[in-house]
Parts: structure tokens; C-alpha cells; sequence
């Protein structure tokens, strides 16, 4: 009889011990280009700095910790502790046991590990590659509800962030449409490289391009109003990362806006005649007394 | 066992059933031909709206089946009707509102390239019918006598404001703006099948707790004449089916 508290100890404590391992704490980034959940930095950043925040779930989650928090930044695994190379991340208040969360210095966006041109690293700027980094946290736990001794690694949610330092791939497609004074241009650019898309107009062999138009690649296209009908313009597009990569442009694209009637001008060319407006008075007068009595009769019901 | 005997013991057993359902006290059974008092309608319907703009005689053209083709737009509306009469049918004051739009591509304007072919601008009509009416409902044999049909009548004033757009703004034909309101008459007659016979429990239940005495599916047919009563200018006038849901309380 004895045996069974020890048996379910034993069969339950790994569950136990999973369920606490599996969990993690957040870490956010505040700093650089957030695209799709990812911080990304790049040549346009460098000599600039991020901040680090953490944070341990409440007591109620967590309720104990048996080593201090360590936080850095690696360009390869996290693991529970930092490696050679990485970026210990110096909190701006020291942490003991009890700390649950906190604020990092600074850190250089030219610090990042990958910078290291000790190891032939490149400098930021001259680092031509497209690197993942992450931002990495542990701290030791009690496996059981025992207290400290027997410790498990509670790992920080380590987010991904990016270095990029080769230019975005080009519009994938581009075509400009002619509208009544005014010129649809469409664009398709990959929505995980591209942050912006950027859309530059001339009228035809006059002048330099200009930048008309921004918008991301999720809305795909704009609309650049009040142009010359029977003018012709060239319009062309380039991708932009957001952290001061931009790809090549595109192929230039003559068009040339063109007057339109719509479903009213087609009306009155063909000869209708109507000419706006809320009609005659009369049926007003009609309909006056007509709302006015029922209501009174509305009214009298009641 | 005597046939009278017989009559009181079913008699028994009707009550019994009754008051063992509901506990209502046998004499508090309604009785099944006496209506419900209701106050109102309300309608939601749907259905395919052309206007006979094309029909207006001063047009060398077609403008609407020019710019949208042949088909119609898709008009919803919501009606409520107070009920100020119920003894052979009911009588009832009405008013509605709907909506429909239709947008088709511009046409490239004459004197240039391609004129009259599709622009890459597009054109949109758009129309808020608002309907002043009186309502005939011929539903003394559905109350009384359970049969699920209503055949009903209406007949009102319409006021129906309309504006064009071209790529979103309103157009301008030469110092005209595209927008106004028309004002007509229409007349409907249409027939709804109560849905109270489909979960007789139900709808009961539906009446006590929500207050909802009936409800039906309906179709109707439109005759509106939406002209200015024969004036010249944008014909807004339609013969058309509607199709909706109803209910009363």
C-alpha cells in the first residue's frame, strides 16, 4: 500500500516537470522594423540601438526561481546559457532571485554578434548576408512543487530578429492602368521580404523621376490623381525592405490617363434629361398631409 | 359501457391532457379561432431591381444596359407595418427602406483613342427606395382556420433618392450633378406561407416567450411607376419580384 504514493509521484512528475519545461516567458525587442512579428535592422540602422524587456509570469504561474535571469543575444542556438561569441545583455538595475522582470541597456545595433570581426565577421553596413538572430533568456526553476534543488531551465520566448544586408527582390509584377485624369498603378512584391513599395513618375522624356506613391505589399496598389488627360507619364517601382535595402526598379511604363464617362455623362450624352435634383414640389405637398395624418391616426390608436 | 359514458370519459381525458401540458385550468384554454392581438409587421426581403431607365423617351440610347448590361441590381429592404385594423383580415400603415447598386466599367469618352470601349474607371448607380404604403392582409383563414397561406396587397407613395458615382466621387455631366430623388407610386400584391404549421409548439412558444405571434417566407410582385408621375428625366420606375422573411406581434 505503500508504494502508490511513490508510484503516482514517480508516474506524475515528469508530466510535472514537462508542463513547467515546455513553458516560456516573453521577451519583446523595442527598436529597428517590425514585419510580420520579426525585428529587422539594417544598414539604415546602424550606429542606432534597441531595447530588451522581459518578464516572468506571475507568481501564480511561476512561483519560484532558483538562479538569477540571464539574457543575450546569439546569431546561432539560444541553449541555457550564453555561448562564445553572443551578447550578454547588462540589465539597467541588477537581477537576484527575486527579479520577475526588467529593462536592458541599450545595445548597439553595430554590437550585434555577427559583427564579431575578430571571427571575419563583416561590419554592419559592409555585412552583405541576410542573418537570423535571437534574443535569448533562462532562468532555473523548481522540477517539483518541493522547492529549488532539483532545477529545471524556464527559457524566455527567444524572438527572432534579423539582420539584412542584401538588397530585396524586385516587383513581381507591375502594370499601370489608364484612368480619367488619373493613373492605377499595381504592384506584387513579396510580403515576407518587402516592407514598402515605393512608385516614382515623370511626364514622358521630361524631368527626373519623382517618388508619387508609398503603400506595402499587402495593399498592392495606388491611384495618383489630378494628371493631364491625353498626357503621357512614365511611371517605374522599386522594393524597400525598410531597414535601407531597395531593389532594383523596374522596367519603365509609358500611360497615359484618358477621359471617361461614367454611368451619368453616358445618360446625358445619349440625350437624358435629367438634371439632378429632388424633383417637383407637388408630390411633396402630397405626401406632407399624408405623413402628417398618419400620425395623427398613429396617435388616436393609441 | 354506454356511449354517454364514453363521451365523459374522453371528455376527461381531453382536459386531463390539456391541464397535465400547460396546468391551465380547463376554463383558461384559448379558445383555437380567437387571434392574437398584433400591432405590427416587420419584413426583411430581397430581390433583383432593374430600373427602365432605358425607356425614357428622349434617349437615342441605352445608357443603363450601356454601363451594367442586362442584369439587375440587388435591392434589400426592410419594412415595418402597424397594424390599426384586424377583423376580417388586417389593415395596416406602412414604410420601407432599401438599398441596391450597380457598378459596371466607364466608357472611354468620345474623341479619344478607344472611345466607348471600357475605361479602367468604374461607375457606380445607386438608389434608396422609401416606400409610404397601405397594407392589406387577407389572414382571417390562416388565424382562424390554420390554412398557411396570405394572399395581401399594398399600394403608396415612393420617394427614391439615387446618385452616380465615377471612381468614388459623384459625377459632374457638364455642370449636372448626378444625383436627385424621384418621386411614384407602386402597387404590390404578394402571398406568404405562415410557418406556424411547420412546429405548431414552436411558434406557440416563439408567441409566449418573444411575443412573435407568426412568422412567414414570402414572395411579392412590384408595379411601381417612379417617374415623377410622368415627367420627363431619370425613369426610376420597375416591375419586380421581392422574396423575404416576415414576422408579426
Amino acid at each position: 500500500m505503500r508504494a502508490r504514493p511513490f508510484l503516482a509521484l514517480v508516474l506524475l512528475a515528469p508530466g510535472l516537470c514537462l508542463a513547467q519545461a515546455t513553458q516560456t516567458f516573453p521577451i519583446s525587442i523595442l527598436g529597428g522594423y517590425s514585419l510580420n512579428g520579426v525585428t529587422r535592422f539594417g544598414p539604415a540602422n546602424c550606429g542606432q540601438v534597441f531595447v530588451v524587456q522581459w518578464g516572468i509570469p506571475t507568481p501564480a504561474q511561476i512561483t519560484q526561481t532558483c538562479s538569477i535571469p540571464e539574457f543575450w543575444i546569439t546569431a546561432g542556438i539560444c541553449g541555457d546559457h550564453p555561448a562564445t561569441g553572443d551578447v550578454v545583455l547588462i540589465p539597467n538595475t541588477p537581477l537576484d532571485l527575486t527579479s520577475r522582470s526588467g529593462v536592458f541597456n541599450a545595445v548597439g545595433v553595430n554590437d550585434l554578434p555577427i559583427f564579431n570581426t575578430a571571427d571575419g565577421g563583416g561590419a554592419c553596413g559592409s555585412y552583405t548576408a541576410n542573418a537570423t538572430l535571437y534574443v535569448c533568456g533562462s532562468v532555473q526553476i523548481p522540477s517539483t512543487s518541493i522547492g529549488c534543488g532539483t532545477n529545471v531551465f524556464l527559457h524566455a520566448s527567444n524572438p527572432p530578429m534579423q539582420y539584412r544586408g542584401l538588397p530585396p527582390p524586385g516587383p513581381t509584377s507591375f502594370d499601370v492602368a489608364s484612368l480619367d485624369s488619373a493613373l492605377k498603378v499595381n504592384v506584387s512584391a513579396s510580403l515576407t521580404d518587402v516592407a514598402i513599395i515605393h512608385v516614382e513618375m515623370r511626364q514622358a522624356g521630361v524631368g527626373d523621376f519623382a517618388e508619387v506613391a508609398t503603400f506595402s505589399p499587402a495593399v498592392g496598389n495606388a491611384k495618383i490623381s489630378n494628371l493631364q488627360n491625353g498626357t503621357a507619364y512614365e511611371v517605374r517601382a522599386y522594393d524597400d525592405d525598410g531597414v535601407g535595402n531597395f531593389s532594383a526598379y523596374t522596367d519603365v511604363i509609358t500611360a497615359t490617363p484618358v477621359a471617361s464617362d461614367g454611368f451619368y455623362e453616358t445618360y446625358r450624352r445619349l440625350g437624358g434629361e435629367d438634371t439632378g435634383g429632388c424633383g417637383s414640389a407637388l408630390p411633396g405637398a402630397l405626401g406632407l398631409p399624408l405623413v402628417v395624418g398618419l400620425y395623427r391616426l398613429l396617435r388616436r390608436k393609441r | 359501457m354506454s356511449a354517454s359514458q364514453l363521451g365523459l370519459g374522453a371528455a376527461l381525458l381531453v382536459v386531463c391532457a390539456a391541464s397535465a401540458q400547460g396546468d391551465i385550468a380547463p376554463s383558461e384554454v384559448p379558445h383555437r379561432n380567437e387571434p392574437a392581438p398584433r400591432t405590427l409587421f416587420l419584413e426583411f426581403k430581397l430581390g433583383p431591381y432593374k430600373p427602365l431607365i432605358d425607356r425614357e423617351a428622349s434617349l437615342t440610347g441605352k445608357p443603363y444596359e450601356t454601363i451594367f448590361g442586362t442584369s439587375s441590381m440587388l435591392l434589400f429592404e426592410i419594412e415595418v407595418d402597424r397594424i390599426f385594423w384586424q377583423k376580417f383580415g388586417t389593415l395596416a400603415v406602412g414604410g420601407s427602406a432599401g438599398y441596391a447598386a450597380k457598378t459596371g466599367n466607364a466608357l472611354i469618352a468620345p474623341g479619344n483613342p478607344g472611345e466607348g470601349t471600357p475605361s479602367g474607371d468604374t461607375t457606380t448607380l445607386r438608389v434608396i427606395p422609401l416606400r409610404l404604403m397601405i397594407v392589406y392582409r387577407l389572414d382571417v383563414a390562416a388565424i382562424r382556420e390554420g390554412i398557411p397561406f396570405v394572399p395581401y396587397a399594398k399600394t403608396g407613395l415612393v420617394f427614391e433618392p439615387w446618385w452616380s458615382t465615377k471612381a468614388g466621387s459623384v459625377e459632374d455631366a457638364n455642370g449636372n450633378r448626378g444625383r436627385g430623388a424621384k418621386w411614384g407610386y407602386d402597387i404590390v400584391g404578394g402571398i406568404a406561407l405562415m410557418l406556424d404549421f411547420l412546429e405548431p409548439r414552436l411558434a406557440k412558444d416563439f408567441s409566449n416567450d418573444v411575443g412573435i405571434s407568426h412568422s412567414y417566407l414570402f414572395a411579392e410582385y412590384t408595379y411601381a411607376n417612379v417617374n415623377n408621375f410622368g415627367s420627363k428625366g431619370l425613369d426610376l420606375s420597375s416591375r419586380h419580384w421581392m422574396f423575404g422573411f416576415s414576422v408579426d406581434y
